[in-house]
């Protein structure tokens, strides 16, 4: 569906969509419209400006006695695990990068069955509307790097990358320069591999862009 | 890892404390909480009317921004602005689950109002953040305000805000969109930091 933009509903529309307030039918037919149409998406970015900007507008206040220790408390009881991590830093670095070359040389050959490369080296593709538009590539193990490649030609020119995790948490890894062909990134995953149950691409006004499989690494790995 | 010296932490920038987190660095670590545990505080004290749910929030907020650091983008937020929504949705998440009691959405303007003795308009004048979103939130008509302040910081959805204002549905709806566009066309916004 598309509107006219001197409609005064469209206005009414994309605040509703904002608050989280349109129902199912009417989200749907507002996404489909937002994936083409930049000056919703620029309005929808103010508006969620102007929601963001009012939490700053709350006073300062002094905590109960003992709260900075708390935290900080709580903090370093989630940090030697942390502390594993880094230790195994270097490796995941050289890892990535040789997942990278890995995965740029082989960028040709989609569509393809899954494959393992090495004995912790895997991937899935990445699919749009039933069609693969590139692969994740990641390690089994204690690693948490993986490597996207995609290549689809949209308006779209940024996309945030959601984990979602076998626990059904949502993980927002950050934005990431997209559309305008083969592009292809490193991240790290807030979780082991094969903890991973989705990867999804969506672009800023919320429109998925692509999704890999729903199936843990494990799975992938051995089909 | 810890490559931040103590002494040198608190003079480093936000966004330097929030990639000194992101490498699981002590020294940032304790620089950001004591930067930023007032903030978070005082936003979940305007949200929730109990002080210890208060206190909850902060706390879960603050170990949310360490723990995801390392998805700071600075190009879309400001640091305070990315650890201020991740104390909002942490408190909007609370109020949800325990079903606990939010605060009048009139006193998030008064105890914003009396966090300073220098005047209101003086402080808008040199941009004060906190003064010129008030003055552009006080532009609104109150029951516009209450609306506004209830469906952004306390995530109530319309029909709730029609329950707690004892108005209908459509009224609810008509009091939001209106703030809330005057709100977002608001040339004082354009002020604040992004």
């Amino acid at each position: 569906m598309t509107w006219d933009h001197h409609d005064p509903d469209l206005a009414v529309i994309r605040i509703e969509y904002v608050l989280g307030t349109l129902d199912g039918r009417q989200r749907a037919q507002f996404v489909d419209h937002l994936a083409t149409c930049t000056e919703c998406a620029t309005e929808i970015t103010a508006l969620v400006d102007s929601v963001d900007a009012l939490t700053l507008g709350a006073p300062d206040a002094e905590p109960p006695v003992g709260f900075e220790s708390r935290v900080l408390a709580e903090i370093s009881a989630a940090t030697p695990r942390r502390r594993v991590r880094s230790r195994t830093l270097l490796f995941s670095l050289a890892a990535a990068v040789i997942v990278v070359v890995a995965s740029t040389s082989l960028l040709a050959a989609w569509p393809r069955s899954s494959r393992t490369y090495s004995a912790t080296v895997v991937e899935r593709p990445l699919w749009f509307h039933h069609h693969q538009i590139g692969t994740v590539y990641a390690q089994l193990g204690s690693s948490r790097w993986m490597v996207i490649v995609s290549s689809q030609h949209t308006t779209v020119r940024r996309v945030d990358c959601i984990v979602v995790t076998d626990t059904r948490r949502t993980v927002d890894l950050g934005s990431f320069a997209y559309g305008t062909g083969s592009s292809s990134w490193p991240a790290q995953l807030p979780v082991a591999a094969r903890h991973v149950r989705q990867i999804r691409l969506v672009s800023l006004t919320g429109v998925v862009m692509a999704t890999s499989g729903v199936s843990p690494w494990g799975t992938w790995a051995s089909s | 890892m810890n490559q931040i010296d103590d002494s040198a932490a608190p003079s480093l920038s936000d966004e330097a404390l929030v990639a000194g987190m992101a490498e699981r660095s002590d020294a940032a670590t304790v620089a950001f909480v004591r930067r930023y545990q007032r903030r978070v505080y005082g936003l979940a004290r305007v949200i929730v009317n109990d002080p210890g749910t208060a206190e909850e929030i902060a706390q879960e907020a603050l170990v949310k921004a360490w723990r995801h650091a390392s998805t700071f983008d600075s190009r879309r937020a400001t640091v305070e602005r990315w650890v201020l929504t991740i104390t909002r949705n942490v408190a909007i998440d609370t109020l949800r689950r325990r079903r606990a009691t939010p605060r009048d959405p009139t006193e998030f303007l008064d105890l914003a109002a009396a966090s300073s003795d220098t005047p209101f308009e003086e402080r808008v004048e040199h941009g004060d953040t906190r003064a010129t979103i008030q003055a552009a939130l006080l532009k609104l008509p109150e029951e516009q305000r209450r609306a506004v302040v209830l469906a952004t910081l306390h995530g109530r959805t319309a029909a709730e805000i029609a329950d707690v204002e004892g108005i209908p549905l459509g009224t609810s709806k008509t009091r939001i969109r209106n703030g809330l566009m005057k709100l977002r066309a608001d040339p004082l916004l354009e002020r604040i930091p992004r």
